[in-house]
């Protein structure tokens, strides 16, 4: 029997499967749980390596399943699919390994994995959508799966950040319907297609098409915690450190940028966009994101809300790379997909074990944790001078192409953009390395957890070491067959030069 | 075998089977209960084999006329792809509640409550199987009458004085749907629909016909702003109760509507379809900002109830260019919001017997200790939001796209709009039930079967959007317009 | 086959010593930091000219040595040495442990920068060192050394960026990044004095070249020896070379700008020389000899630019004065001995620099401060327009709520009727 067909469903199955089961598990049954979870991963990172051994192979994987007389359900693994599908699945099992340890103790276990499974689904929906609709439905999926997590401390304080997450969520999927509606209602399909589908529109439709490009943004870059749409970002910060981590560096923020890239390749296509004028303010408005996360960033104290900010900064760098409408700007900003996920889930990773193991929470009271948890802030290091963009961690490798691309754009300006938002993450990065490496420590901290003769707990130290070497070797080894960058480049010829 | 489902009679035993338990319960209370189980499970067995029979023995439309006499003297049954829309609808949410009830009243308020709702299964049956417009005024008061009665079952003041409302409501809109058919015999000599078909002309009677008919039904349907009597009704009324007001008796009174609409009054004019769109809009952002405003969570969902209303009558001023797709989604709409709606009224039963009661502000994490009902609350919401994947989803679907085809911009925005309304309202229900409240109740425990039956009429709105396709073609309203014997 | 050993030989030159950086890997190793310089000394010996190419090392880089090179990778071995033997070896104390992991991974960088094949790895490597340089001033140094190294990084971040910024231009000129390549491309292209600019600023801030050299003779006023060394081998020397690989010269004349370099360069030596003698003192007579070092050579860059036949005359020169001198400026460094660190003295300069900056970041705050007020007025003056139109809604809403049964009843019959009739009337 050709299993073909079914594999993008398998792979989306594998972690919704486990995500019921465990919603009606006993909170004590924490074996039984761990193992949901952990085969879910295993599963469904295997499901992935299989897809992408087939793809290689030429083997052709997509799901249709009638949704309305005459939309289906898509899910398709195309070269941009699996590289997001990648880096989920595999951000997914690090993660999950994290969580365990994370919420050795607290309550809500059951409940807290139960939806963690399902934003992970939700994600991986996303990746593989193979039309418009079917990225609609996994999207807003995604909203009503995070919104659990974002409350799950079942504080005052949680609920209102939820409400507000809730809010800008919730308007931006009501955007994203309409867009698509009425692009729909414009060209009868809503399949990605390279280079778009909209050719031929754009003589008559041309103000319709236009208004639909920023209904479609705006949606997505709610998400993308594009400026002004970013406010729900910090305040999502009173959630626990791995649904931050999985928020910004996996699902939710990735989602929206993806969704972005999506939308300006595989929904209008790069060139119709630039004819349409709306890749210029889609690139100032990046630009302008950029440096605004920074400064933003610059004035924090609290360590999670300053890399929240830092997130803002670094996702719009993704749209930049695609607004800049050229070959090796695509390459930079579909890379960097990669490149911001691995770099920034390491930081996160890093800020929860600060807060799990001593009880630091804010930026003043990290002097000093060098000597304490060397590792730890070992893994931080390479994260922050990947933010920053020294060689040879990831980040470099990003801002190369998206500079190189700006340039052969003509778009020079670009160029001061990145310059700026180096210095700013220099400039709010450094400090807090300066601080843990250099200073001396308090005499006692917040509020320590002893763990013996180890730094802390194996289940949090794995996990930031892991994305740390990953997020090294990307950068290290970017031009290996295989890595990221390779796959990138397979992107951008497909969306450039094939005909 | 194969004979003995597609020959039988599956119209008259949707009447029948409830008519005769709910005689035999008022008899012999102690076997009302098992008796409407046992009805309940029977109805779903019943619609599917009419449907069965609609689908692949007649063609498209069932007819059958009791006692041998046809029309114009005697009484037809007519189910076409509208009515068994209705009669589905009906079954699921009859089966869901009455499994519901059977752990939820008391002792002596079960005895009265079996035979009076299998009384109004019956009632609601003979409605959507009716083919003639006085048969519908029969079973319409026969409807009202029965629904009244169940919410005065209460018991109490508050109770009385919402089914007083009610009755005097109903009875108000009957008359006047009286009126109509009189007038209607009076012009045309008769009161089968297909007969009135073909017979309507454009005369002064039509015209004051729709609008008594009209003013009567829209009072019956609760649309603003005849939406009055609805809340004060739902507030003091049992779970179970309100579920099947709002999914199922006030959905009696659309069918009429869109029956007579459809078949008799539609050639008349767009002008009333722009009315009865103006209204509905009015219903959907007037519900929706009622809702939110609400303290307790019955009230809420009632309001919640009068905007959902509103989405069902955008679909008249879209009709008139694009007939198919809108009553599609009108159709599914309703079909979503009777499973979803009743689930969410049962959700409230629940937490009303868990926590004594149904405050918002002090829904105190339930989600932890009421998991499965806040699931059923999380998943009917995501229908009433019509947030994908469900079935109120795959309706908003529809009805956007209709109203984008035809520049229907002011219809978009209240769309729109009116889901976002939904969305706050339902997260605002969420987020209390997510944290911890200031004060703490004495809980009771909730049997399982009462969660359950929640979720599963919840799950099954959720499920709609998966089954958009076959169920379309199942239900399928362009059908409408062919009755046997009769043109469009 | 012995090409095989020379290329593993030249990769081990710079994986060794990293290696060597990660604590748990030397814990059993005496002396670490002389046992590191090994492999580089080794490849000195070997005389000729080995390549190999590194495809798959970031952007596809790769490292090789020639006469030029070796030049650098001999003093870059002397003055590693120098500074192993200065410090002090004892790997049991995790300050020092510390300082040696710092020790190492600067090594590595330094080590990587001198054998770097193209500008990518260069500019990998002259980081890697530039950051490891900046620990090793925090951890091994005393408050003004401090100091001087908060100053450092500034202009380190600086000159990376520009570095970045050059090295992007370059990648936009040409495919082939290796140094040769670049400076014939560059030497032609359109964007050839951006590139100039950027690297030449990049290069002077890094070498600590007047007029940016306060942190430079900040840390000779009270650096140990060992630092001291590092400096003049690491920033100032790897810095010199850069810009020696980097900048397009030899090819093609510019004169205004190459007068305006030579006169900067003129002017640091005079002012060089003029604090050299104004205040003699032993201490600091190799940092201001750096300072007149680097302000020479840059006058001779200005030279090599209003004459580029002249560069090219005595381009065989070029490497090893450089080597030499640096050298030279080493053995004095370890002659004048180690009494900075005793007595270190006060340093008017950076007090004053520092009060400078703090009042600029004072500014600064202020007006970011005053438009965040701003800001929050706008949003404040909004929500609460926002929320008295909500309660406005409300208060009407309310009023029509608040009517008993009676007028309730007559209200909704009267809209009973008017509805009907009016559907009727549409009807016609």
């Amino acid at each position: 029997m050709n299993w073909d067909p079914w594999i993008p469903l398998l792979v989306v199955a594998s972690s919704l499967l486990p995500g019921l089961l465990i919603f009606g598990l006993a909170e004590k049954r924490m074996r039984l749980r761990t193992a949901l979870n952990l085969v879910g991963a295993v599963v469904k990172l295997g499901l992935v390596g299989l897809m992408l051994w087939g793809i290689y192979h030429e083997h052709h994987y997509e799901t249709r399943l009638a949704l309305l007389p005459d939309l289906e359900l898509v899910l398709r693994a195309g070269p941009l699919s699996l590289l997001f599908v990648t880096l989920s699945a595999g951000l997914w099992l690090v993660t999950t390994v994290y969580a365990i340890g994370y919420l050795e103790g607290s309550p809500h276990r059951s409940r807290f994995f139960g939806f963690f499974s399902l934003c992970v689904t939700a994600t991986v929906g996303v990746a593989l959508a193979g039309n418009l609709i079917t990225f609609l439905l996994f999207y807003e999926l995604l909203t009503l799966s995070t919104y659990p997590l974002v409350v799950h401390r079942g504080t005052q304080v949680a609920r209102r950040a939820g409400q507000t997450y809730l809010i800008y969520t919730v308007i931006g999927g009501a955007l994203l319907l309409l867009g698509t509606v009425w692009l729909y209602s414009l060209t009868g399909t809503l399949e990605f297609t390279p280079r778009g589908f909209i050719a031929g529109l754009e003589t008559e439709h041309r103000s319709a098409l236009i208004m639909i490009f920023i209904l479609l943004i705006a949606g997505l870059g709610v998400k993308a915690a594009l400026f002004p749409l970013h406010g729900w970002l910090p305040q999502a910060m009173v959630a626990p450190a791995p649904v931050s981590a999985l928020l910004h560096a996996v699902a939710v923020v990735k989602a929206g940028a993806f969704g972005i890239v999506r939308v300006v390749y595989d929904v209008f296509g790069v060139e119709t966009a630039a004819d349409l004028g709306v890749t210029a303010p889609l690139a100032a408005l990046a630009a302008f994101t950029i440096i605004y996360g920074s400064v933003r960033a610059l004035f924090q104290d609290d360590l999670k809300r300053r890399l929240a900010f830092s997130t803002v900064s670094q996702v719009s760098y993704i749209a930049l790379g695609v607004a800049i409408a050229g070959p090796i700007a695509t390459i930079g900003g579909v890379v960097h997909l990669v490149h911001q996920g691995v770099m920034k889930i390491t930081l996160f990773f890093c800020a929860g074990n600060l807060a799990e193991t001593l009880g630091i929470h804010k930026i003043s009271e990290m002097d000093g944790v060098g000597r304490r948890m060397p590792w730890t802030m070992a893994a931080f290091t390479v994260g922050a001078f990947g933010m920053i963009g020294a060689p040879p961690v990831a980040g470099f490798i990003s801002k190369w192409y998206l500079g190189l691309g700006a340039l052969e754009a003509d778009q020079g300006w670009v160029l001061f953009v990145l310059a700026g938002s180096s210095l700013l993450n220099a400039m709010y990065f450094l400090p807090i390395l300066h601080r843990a490496w250099f200073r001396q420590p308090p005499d006692a901290w917040p509020a320590e957890h002893d763990f013996g003769r180890k730094e802390t707990a194996w289940a949090l130290l794995l996990p930031p070491l892991v994305t740390a070497v990953m997020a090294l070797f990307v950068g290290l080894l970017a031009s290996y067959p295989f890595s990221p960058l390779e796959w990138a480049m397979l992107i951008a010829e497909r969306e450039f030069y094939r005909p | 075998m194969q004979d003995a489902v597609t020959q039988f009679p599956w119209a008259i035993v949707l009447i029948l089977l409830p008519l005769a338990a709910s005689m035999i319960g008022f008899l012999l209370p102690r076997l009302a209960m098992t008796l409407g189980l046992i009805t309940a499970v029977s109805l779903v067995l019943a619609v599917t084999g009419l449907g069965w029979q609609i689908h692949y023995i007649y063609d498209g439309a069932f007819q059958h006329a009791v006692g041998g006499w046809g029309a114009p003297l005697g009484i037809d049954l007519y189910a076409d792809g509208l009515s068994l829309l209705m009669l589905t609808t009906t079954s699921l949410v009859g089966l869901g509640v009455s499994v519901y009830s059977v752990l939820y009243f008391e002792r002596q308020q079960a005895l009265r409550f079996w035979p009076i709702w299998l009384l109004l299964l019956a009632a609601l049956n003979a409605l959507f199987l009716s083919a003639d417009i006085f048969n519908l005024y029969v079973t319409l008061e026969l409807l009202g009458l029965a629904a009244v009665t169940l919410t005065a079952l209460q018991g109490g003041k508050a109770a009385l004085d919402g089914a007083m409302r009610y009755l005097l409501a109903t009875l108000l809109g009957s008359l006047f749907y009286l009126l109509g058919v009189a007038l209607l015999y009076h012009s045309y000599g008769t009161v089968d629909i297909a007969l009135l078909s073909e017979r309507v002309e454009a005369t002064p009677a039509i015209w004051a016909a729709l609008g008594l008919m009209g003013a009567g039904l829209l009072l019956k349907t609760a649309l603003f702003p005849l939406h009055f009597w609805l809340p004060p009704a739902h507030a003091s009324a049992s779970a179970p109760v309100s579920a099947v007001l709002s999914a199922l008796v006030i959905k009696a009174a659309f069918y009429i509507l869109l029956r007579l609409w459809l078949v008799i009054f539609s050639p008349l004019g767009e002008g009333a379809a722009s009315l009865l769109g103006l209204l509905g809009a009015a219903a959907v952002l007037w519900g929706s900002l009622q809702a939110l405003r609400q303290t307790r969570l019955k009230l809420l969902i009632a309001y919640s109830t009068v905007a959902q209303i509103g989405y069902l009558f955008l679909a008249f001023p879209l009709a008139g260019a694009a007939a198919v797709s809108a009553w599609s989604a009108a159709a599914y709409l309703l079909l979503s919001h009777a499973l979803a709606k009743s689930a969410m009224f049962l959700v409230a039963g629940n937490l009303l017997h868990f926590g004594g009661h149904d405050r918002i502000a002090d829904l105190d994490r339930v989600v932890q200790r009421l998991p499965l009902t806040a699931g059923a609350f999380a998943l009917a919401g995501v229908s009433i939001m019509g947030l994908p994947p469900s079935g109120g989803f795959i309706g908003k679907w529809m009805l956007l796209e209709t109203a984008l085809q035809q520049g229907r911009w002011d219809l978009v925005a209240v769309i729109l709009l009116g889901g976002l309304l939904a969305a706050a309202y339902v997260f605002k229900v969420l987020g209390h039930a997510l944290t911890e409240a200031d004060v703490m109740h004495e809980p009771r425990t909730v049997p399982k079967i009462m969660e359950w039956s929640a979720l599963l009429l919840a799950f099954a709105a959720v499920l709609l959007g998966f089954l958009a396709v076959p169920l379309l073609a199942w239900f399928d309203v362009s059908e409408v317009f062919v009755i046997s014997g009769a043109g469009p | 086959m012995s090409e095989k050993i020379y290329a593993m030989t030249l990769l081990l030159v710079v994986v060794w010593p990293l290696l060597l950086a990660i604590p748990i890997l030397r814990a059993h190793l005496p002396w670490p930091r002389h046992l590191a310089i090994i492999p580089a000394a080794v490849l000195i010996l070997v005389f000729q000219d080995v390549s190999l190419d590194l495809d798959w090392l970031l952007l596809g880089t790769g490292f090789a040595i020639d006469a030029n090179v070796r030049w650098m990778l001999m003093l870059s071995v002397a003055v590693w040495l120098m500074a192993a033997s200065v410090s002090t070896d004892s790997n049991r104390d995790t300050a020092d442990d510390r300082a040696a992991t710092f020790f190492l991974l600067t090594m590595a960088g330094n080590l990587g920068a001198v054998l770097a094949a193209d500008l990518v790895g260069f500019f990998c490597f002259s980081t890697i060192m530039g950051y490891g340089f900046y620990g090793l001033l925090i951890q091994g140094g005393n408050a003004a050394v401090r100091r001087a190294g908060r100053l450092y990084i500034i202009f380190l971040v600086a000159a990376d960026l520009a570095l970045f910024e050059a090295l992007l231009l370059a990648a936009f000129a040409t495919q082939d990044l290796r140094f040769i390549a670049v400076q014939q491309a560059m030497a032609g292209s359109a964007t050839t004095s951006l590139y100039f600019w950027m690297a030449f600023a990049a290069f002077v801030l890094r070498a600590g070249i007047w007029p940016f050299h306060l942190w430079l003779t900040s840390l000779f006023k009270s650096a140990s020896v060992s630092i001291c060394l590092l400096v003049v081998g690491l920033p100032v020397a790897t810095g010199l070379f850069g810009a020696l690989r980097w900048l397009p010269l030899g090819l093609s004349a510019s004169a205004g700008p190459g007068l305006v370099i030579l006169i900067i360069g003129i002017t640091a030596v005079l002012f060089g020389l003029f604090r050299l003698f104004s205040r003699f003192s032993n201490r600091m007579l190799p940092g201001w000899g750096t300072v007149v070092l680097s302000g020479l050579f840059i006058a001779a860059l200005g030279v090599g630019l209003m004459q580029p036949a002249v560069w090219l005359q005595y381009a065989y020169l070029q490497y090893p004065l450089i080597a030499g001198i640096v050298l030279l400026l080493a053995v004095i460094i370890m002659l004048v001995g180690d009494s900075r660190d005793r007595h270190p003295e006060h340093d008017l300069a950076m007090d004053r620099v520092e009060a400078l900056s703090r009042e600029v970041a004072q500014r600064g705050g202020v007006m970011l401060q005053w438009s965040q007020n701003r800001v929050r007025q706008i949003r404040s003056f909004g929500l609460a327009l926002w929320l008295k139109t909500v309660r406005q809604a409300r208060r009407v809403i309310d009023r029509l709520k608040t009517v008993n049964v009676v007028s309730q009843w007559t209200a909704s019959i009267t809209m009973f009727v008017l509805i009907g009739l009016a559907l009727a009337w549409l009807a016609m």
